[in-house]
C-alpha cells in the first residue's frame, strides 16, 4: 500500500488556528501487523530487541503507566510498526510518558514509509521533536513531510519514532497517531477550560487530638465537562465520528484545548459514561451534546506542566 | 519483632500529604517482574497494579497462634499477560513493598511475603483490557498445606521447630530467620532462651516399652509447630520480609513506643478481662492409644507396667476466690491442654544404686534419688546428653533457675536443681523400622539418671514414699505462665494510628497515655502502668490508618493449689474431664444424693452409691464400694468429682485436717484404732444443692420483685404451710394491714342436727 497525503479541511485550519479544540479518538496504531523495537530501524528483518517485559504494544494501548523501552543502549532506537491492513487517516501525533528528558539532548522524529526497509522516495520525515532536558509530552497537530501545510495521511504502512542522541535507552508510554474531529466553538459558558477545573484523592486520618496524616492518591487530575453546540452538519458528523472512533465512547481519547497555543497541552480523557446524547435543539441544525470526562492518570498534564 | 524502618520511608510517611506506592514483585527462579500502582519518580517500572489487599495479621493470645492472612493482588492484564504464557506462577513467590512516589527503591519497606497460590484471569470483553487477580498464601499459611512425618529423640522445641523448616520442609535459608545471618531465633541456647532451655520432647518408638509417639500420619507442619509455640509460650511468626521467625512472650521486655492522643484516634475498650481462667489442667500420657502403657519401671529391660495417665492441675486460688458468683465462694473456669510431645511416661525411682532392681520406695524424706528407665532419657534437662560421659551443655542442664518438677504416684510434686546422669555405662537404644525396609538406631540414651538440690512436697502437696515418678516441668511452666497473665483475664483495647507506626509487629510492647481507660485499679492509663501487647495489626488505606487490638501483657503473681495426679491403674482418671467440655465453669461442688461411708467390718468400710456435681461435671459411684482404712488413724474420705474415686487421705489421730483439692469432696472421717473402725463423721456440711437456702439472705427476694399472683395458690401443695412452720408470732398484727385478707372465712362445726340450709358457714369481718 501506498501511502498519501492532503491537505487538511479549511475550517480545520481556521478553526484550529483559532484554538478551537480538537477530539483524536483515532489510535492508528491499534492492531499492528508489527510493533517492535528494531536495531536498525529495519522493518524487513532482524528481530524484537524489547526489553524482556517491556513489550512494544504498551505503546499504543491508550494508556501510560507502562513504558516500553528497548534492551540495549545504542545512539539511535528505533520503535517500528507496520499498521495494519486497512489502516486509519492520520494528522496528528502524540508521545506521553517517556523519558527523553531525563536522558537529554535526544533527537525524535516520526517516520513514514511505504517499505520496510524505511527507503527510497517514500520514506519522510512527518515531525520532528527535541525535547531536551524535559520529560512533557510532545505533540503535533501539524504533521507534513513538504511545504508548510499541515496535512493528514492515508494509506500508511510502515511507521516508526527514531530517537538519536548518546548511546541512550528511550523509554516511552504512549504514541498516539491520530485522526482530528475539530470543533467549530469552544464550549458554552460556564467551562472551566485547561487548567481551571481540577480534582484529586486523598485519605485523611486524624488523631484524637487533631493531627492530620494525609495519603494522597492522585492530583491535579483535569475534569472536563464541556457543552457544545454545533449548528451545521459538518459538525454534526465531525461529533458522531468522534464517537465512532472511540469505540462508541468506551476508549481513551485526546482533548486538544487549544490546538493553537499550545498542541502540547492536551489531556488524555475518558469519557465518565460512554453515552453520547445529541438533540436537536433548536430548529433543525442547532444540536447540543455534552462531555463530561476525566483525565485518565497516571499522568496527568498539570502537574506535569507545574512539577 | 519490631521493623526497621529505614529514615527516608519514615520522613515521607510523616509529611503532610505523601503519595504511597505498591511494589509487587513476582519472582519465578532467577527472573522477578515488577509492577507498581503508581508512578514513581525514582525509578520505572510498569504502573499496573490495580489492588493490593491491605495487610491483616493477629495472634490468638492464649494459644499464641499467629494468623497472617493471605493476598490479593490484581494486575493489568496487559501487564502480565506474557509472564503468564511463559510461566507457571503456581507457587511462585511474590512479594509486596510499600513506598513512595519520590522514594528510592532501596528503601521501601516490605509489606508482605508469600506465594502464589492461584491466578484468576478475569479479562474483559477486549484482550488484554482486563485484570488478573492472584491469590496467595502467607508461608505460615504455605506450612499449614505442607504435611510431614517424622520422629525426634530428646530433642528441645526449637530444635524440632528449625528440623521441621528446614530439613523436613527444606526451605530456603532466606525464608528462616537468622540462619542466613548466623542468627539465633532458633538457638535453644541463645539468651531470649535461658528459662525453657532445659525443655526436651520426644516422638519417636520406644518399641522395646510399647511406647511410640512417632508422627506417622501426614501433619500439616504448621501444627506441629505450634504444638511446639504452645510449649514454650512461644509464636511462629512470618515477618514481612517473608521470614519465619520465632519468639517467645516475655513481660518483661520493654515497650517499644507510648502512644497517645497525639498517636492514635480514638481507644476502644474491648474487654476487661477476656480469657479469663483460673486453673490449667494439663492432660499427658493421653489414653487415646497404645502408650497408655507406658510406665517403664525396674529399668534393665522388664516389661512395662501399669497404664499411666497424668493430669497436671494448677489453679490460681486468688482468681477463683475474686470470680466467685454471687454467694459462692470460687469459681473455676478451666483451661484444658495437652501435649502429644511431653510425658511420655514414668520411671521408677529408687534411692539409691543398690536398690535398682529391688522394689523399694523413696522415702518421704529423701532430698536425691535415682531415676531408672529409658523414659528417663526424654525428661526434662537431659538434652544432647548422647555421649558417653553424658555431658551437656550448660543451658540444657536442670539448675536453680530451671528446675526440674517429678510428680509422683501419690500426687507429690518434688523440685529438683540438678539431674545428671547416674552411670555413664547404662544405656539405652532406640531401634525402629526405618523408610527403606530396614531399622535405623537411635542413641545410646542414658537410662540412669541422679536428681539431687529436692525439694519435697512443693505447691502444697504432701511428702510421700514413692516408687515412680513423671516429669511434669513443661506443665508446670506453661500452667506457670498462663495462670500469671489469664487469672483476671486479659484487658483489651482497640485503636488506630497512621502510617508512621508501621513499624510496629504482632508481639510488640506498647505504652499508653489514656485519661479516660478505666478498669479495675485504672482509674485512667499511663505508662508507667504497664504494657500492652500487639495482637492485631490491620492496614486500612481506604482510611489511611493502622487497626491495632491490644491485649494487656501485664503479669499475676498468684496463690497456686496443685491437684495433680496420675493414676497408674488407669481405670478412671479423668474420664469425665476428657470427655467434658474444652473449657468449663465450676459453679459449685456439691453432693447430690448417697455417698454415704458405713462400716463394713474391721478397717473395712464401705461407701454407698450417689451422685455428686460440680458445674456440668457429674461424677458418680454407681454402685457400694469397699474401702479399706489406716489403722490407728484418722481416715478423711475424699469423693474425686474428676476420677469419679473414693480417696482417703489418713492422719494421726487427733491432727488436723488434710485440704481437700479444688475437685474434691469431704465426705466423711473415720476413726480407726489397731483393728477396726470405731467411728464415723459422715460430714454434714457438705453442700447438697448447687445452691442452697443459706444463700437467701434477709430481703434476697424484695417485694417489688413478686409479680401478682407469682405464687398462686395452686402452686403451693397441700400442707406447703403447716402450722409447725409458722413460729410463734410469726405473723403479728402489725405484719397483717386491715383489709388485707378481706372477709374471713371462719369454720364452724357442721351441726348434726337442726341445721339449717347454708347456716354451717358465717361471715365475720376481720379485726
Amino acid at each position: 500500500m501506498a501511502w498519501s497525503s492532503a491537505a487538511l479541511t479549511a475550517d480545520e485550519v481556521t478553526y484550529a488556528a483559532a484554538n478551537k479544540p480538537i477530539l483524536v479518538g483515532i489510535q492508528a496504531l491499534e492492531s499492528p501487523q508489527i510493533a517492535r523495537w528494531d536495531a536498525d530501524g529495519d522493518a524487513s528483518g532482524g528481530g524484537d530487541i524489547s526489553a524482556t517485559g517491556f513489550p512494544a504494544r504498551w505503546s499504543y494501548d491508550r494508556r501510560t503507566g507502562k513504558r516500553t523501552k528497548p534492551n540495549a543502549g545504542a545512539a539511535t532506537q528505533y520503535l517500528v510498526y507496520q499498521l495494519n491492513a486497512s489502516p486509519d487517516d492520520v494528522d496528528c501525533a502524540f508521545i506521553q510518558d517517556h523519558n527523553f528528558g531525563t536522558i537529554g539532548a535526544l533527537t525524535v522524529t516520526l517516520e513514514i514509509a511505504d517499505v520496510a526497509t524505511f527507503t527510497g522516495g517514500t520514506f519522510q520525515t512527518l515531525a520532528t521533536w527535541t525535547p531536551g532536558t524535559s520529560n512533557n509530552r510532545l505533540a503535533s497537530l501539524s504533521l507534513k513531510h513538504t511545504g508548510s501545510v499541515a496535512l493528514r495521511y492515508s494509506g500508511l504502512s510502515y511507521v516508526r519514532i527514531k530517537t538519536t542522541g548518546g548511546s541512550h535507552t528511550p523509554e516511552i508510554g504512549e504514541v498516539w497517531l491520530g485522526r482530528r474531529r475539530q470543533l467549530k466553538h469552544k464550549p458554552n459558558e460556564p467551562y472551566a477550560d485547561l487548567a481551571n477545573h481540577f480534582i484529586g484523592s486523598q485519605r485523611l486520618f486524624e488523631t484524637k487530638s487533631g493531627l492530620p496524616a494525609v495519603s494522597v492518591r492522585h492530583r491535579g487530575r483535569r475534569v472536563l465537562d464541556a457543552r457544545v453546540n454545533p449548528s451545521d452538519t459538518t459538525y454534526h458528523t465531525a461529533v458522531r465520528s468522534w464517537f465512532r472512533d472511540t469505540n462508541w465512547g468506551t476508549r481513551a481519547f485526546v482533548w486538544v484545548e487549544d490546538p493553537a497555543a499550545a498542541p502540547a497541552s492536551y489531556n488524555l480523557v475518558r469519557l465518565d459514561q460512554p453515552d453520547l446524547y445529541f438533540p436537536l435543539i433548536s430548529g433543525t441544525a442547532e444540536r447540543e451534546f455534552t462531555i463530561k470526562a476525566l483525565e485518565q492518570g497516571p499522568d496527568f498534564l498539570d502537574p506535569e506542566l507545574n512539577p | 519483632m519490631t521493623l526497621t524502618l529505614n529514615a527516608n520511608w519514615l520522613e515521607r510517611a510523616q509529611r503532610d500529604g505523601y503519595e504511597e506506592v505498591f511494589l509487587v514483585s513476582i519472582t519465578k527462579g532467577a527472573t522477578t517482574w515488577d509492577f507498581t500502582d503508581q508512578r514513581t519518580t525514582q525509578f520505572s517500572y510498569p504502573v499496573a497494579v490495580h489492588s493490593v489487599t491491605p495487610l491483616a495479621a493477629r495472634m490468638d493470645v492464649k494459644t499464641r497462634r499467629l494468623e497472617v492472612d493471605g493476598m490479593t493482588v490484581v494486575i493489568d492484564d496487559d501487564a502480565i499477560r506474557d509472564v503468564i504464557v511463559a510461566n507457571r506462577l503456581r507457587g511462585a513467590k511474590l512479594r509486596v513493598r510499600h513506598g513512595f512516589v519520590d522514594l528510592a527503591l532501596a528503601d521501601f519497606i516490605d509489606y508482605w511475603t508469600g506465594a502464589i497460590e492461584a491466578a484468576f484471569p478475569e479479562p474483559s470483553d477486549e484482550a488484554k483490557q482486563g485484570v488478573v487477580r492472584f491469590e496467595c498464601l502467607s508461608m505460615l499459611e504455605v506450612l499449614r498445606q505442607m504435611a510431614t512425618m517424622g520422629r525426634w529423640i530428646q530433642k528441645h522445641p526449637l530444635d524440632v521447630v528449625y528440623d521441621i523448616l528446614s530439613v523436613k520442609m527444606a526451605l530456603p535459608a532466606a525464608l528462616i530467620d537468622g540462619t542466613d545471618t548466623g542468627g539465633s531465633t532458633y538457638d535453644p541456647d541463645a539468651a531470649a532462651y535461658s528459662a525453657i532451655s532445659h525443655i526436651v520432647v520426644t516422638r519417636a518408638p520406644f518399641a522395646d516399652y510399647y511406647i511410640d509417639h512417632t508422627v506417622r500420619d501426614p501433619t500439616p507442619a504448621l501444627d506441629l509447630i505450634d504444638e511446639l509455640a504452645m510449649l514454650l509460650n512461644g509464636s511462629l511468626y512470618v515477618n514481612e520480609e517473608g521470614e519465619l521467625s520465632f519468639a517467645v512472650f516475655d513481660s518483661t521486655a520493654a515497650s517499644v513506643e507510648t502512644w497517645d492522643e497525639d498517636t492514635i484516634d480514638e481507644l476502644k475498650q474491648l474487654s476487661l478481662d477476656d480469657d479469663l481462667f483460673n486453673r490449667v489442667e494439663f492432660q499427658f500420657m493421653a489414653a487415646s492409644d497404645n502408650t497408655m502403657q507406658n510406665l517403664q519401671t525396674a529399668g534393665l529391660g522388664a516389661p512395662q507396667q501399669g497404664r499411666w495417665r497424668g493430669s497436671h492441675v494448677v489453679n490460681d486460688t486468688d482468681s477463683q476466690t475474686n470470680h466467685a458468683y454471687p454467694g459462692m465462694t470460687s469459681r473455676i473456669v478451666t483451661h484444658k491442654t495437652s501435649s502429644p510431645w511431653i510425658g511420655e511416661g514414668g520411671v521408677a525411682a529408687r534411692i539409691s544404686e543398690l536398690d535398682l532392681d529391688r522394689n523399694t520406695s523413696v522415702s518421704s524424706t529423701a532430698t536425691s534419688f535415682v531415676l531408672v528407665g529409658a523414659l528417663a532419657a526424654t525428661f526434662a534437662g537431659t538434652r544432647e546428653s548422647q555421649d558417653g560421659s553424658g555431658s551437656q551443655p550448660a543451658n540444657a542442664k536442670i539448675s536453680a533457675a530451671r528446675p526440674l518438677y517429678l510428680l509422683t504416684e501419690f500426687g507429690e510434686i518434688i523440685k529438683a536443681t540438678s539431674l545428671t546422669v547416674h552411670a555413664a555405662s547404662v544405656s539405652v537404644n532406640v531401634t525402629y523400622s526405618n523408610d527403606v525396609g530396614g531399622t535405623t538406631t537411635h542413641g545410646p540414651y542414658h537410662k540412669l539418671w541422679s536428681v539431687s538440690g529436692v525439694t519435697r512436697a512443693m505447691f502444697g502437696t504432701t511428702a510421700q514414699s514413692f516408687t515412680r515418678v513423671v516429669d511434669v516441668t513443661v506443665q508446670q511452666y506453661v500452667a506457670d505462665q498462663l495462670l500469671q497473665r489469664f487469672g483476671n483475664g486479659i484487658a483489651k483495647i482497640e485503636v488506630a494510628t497512621g502510617l508512621d507506626q508501621w513499624d510496629k509487629e504482632i508481639g510488640d510492647f506498647i505504652s499508653l497515655e489514656w485519661p479516660a481507660y478505666l478498669g479495675y485499679a485504672r482509674d485512667g492509663m499511663t505508662a508507667a502502668a504497664g504494657k500492652w501487647e500487639i495482637v492485631m495489626k490491620e492496614h486500612v488505606p481506604e482510611d489511611n490508618k493502622i487497626r491495632w487490638v491490644l491485649a494487656w501483657a501485664g503479669v499475676n503473681t498468684p496463690t497456686y493449689s496443685h491437684s495433680s495426679r496420675v493414676d497408674p491403674w488407669g481405670a478412671n482418671v479423668h474420664a469425665l474431664a476428657k470427655d467434658g467440655v474444652e473449657d468449663d465453669e465450676v459453679v459449685q461442688k456439691h453432693k447430690s444424693s448417697g455417698l454415704t461411708v458405713s462400716h463394713t467390718s474391721g478397717l473395712i468400710g464401705s461407701l454407698s452409691s450417689g451422685f455428686a456435681s460440680a458445674g456440668v461435671i457429674r461424677s458418680e459411684n454407681p454402685a457400694a464400694t469397699e474401702i479399706t482404712f489406716r489403722a490407728d488413724s484418722d481416715n478423711y474420705v475424699f469423693w474425686d468429682l474428676e476420677a469419679s474415686t473414693a480417696g482417703v487421705v489418713a492422719v494421726s489421730r487427733g491432727t488436723s485436717a488434710p485440704s481437700a483439692s479444688p475437685m474434691e469432696i469431704l465426705l466423711a472421717v473415720v476413726a480407726t484404732h489397731a483393728t477396726s473402725v470405731f467411728g464415723i463423721d459422715n460430714v454434714t456440711n457438705v453442700p447438697t444443692k448447687a445452691m442452697n437456702g443459706s444463700k437467701l439472705v434477709s430481703e434476697s427476694v424484695a417485694a417489688t420483685q413478686l409479680a401478682p399472683s407469682a405464687v398462686t395458690e395452686s402452686k403451693l401443695a397441700a400442707s406447703a404451710v403447716t402450722a409447725s412452720a409458722i413460729a410463734p408470732a410469726a405473723i403479728t398484727t402489725p405484719a397483717v394491714a386491715d383489709a388485707t385478707l378481706g372477709s374471713v372465712h371462719i369454720v364452724q362445726n357442721e351441726r348434726k342436727t337442726g341445721m339449717r340450709y347454708n347456716a354451717q358457714f358465717s361471715t365475720a369481718k376481720k379485726g
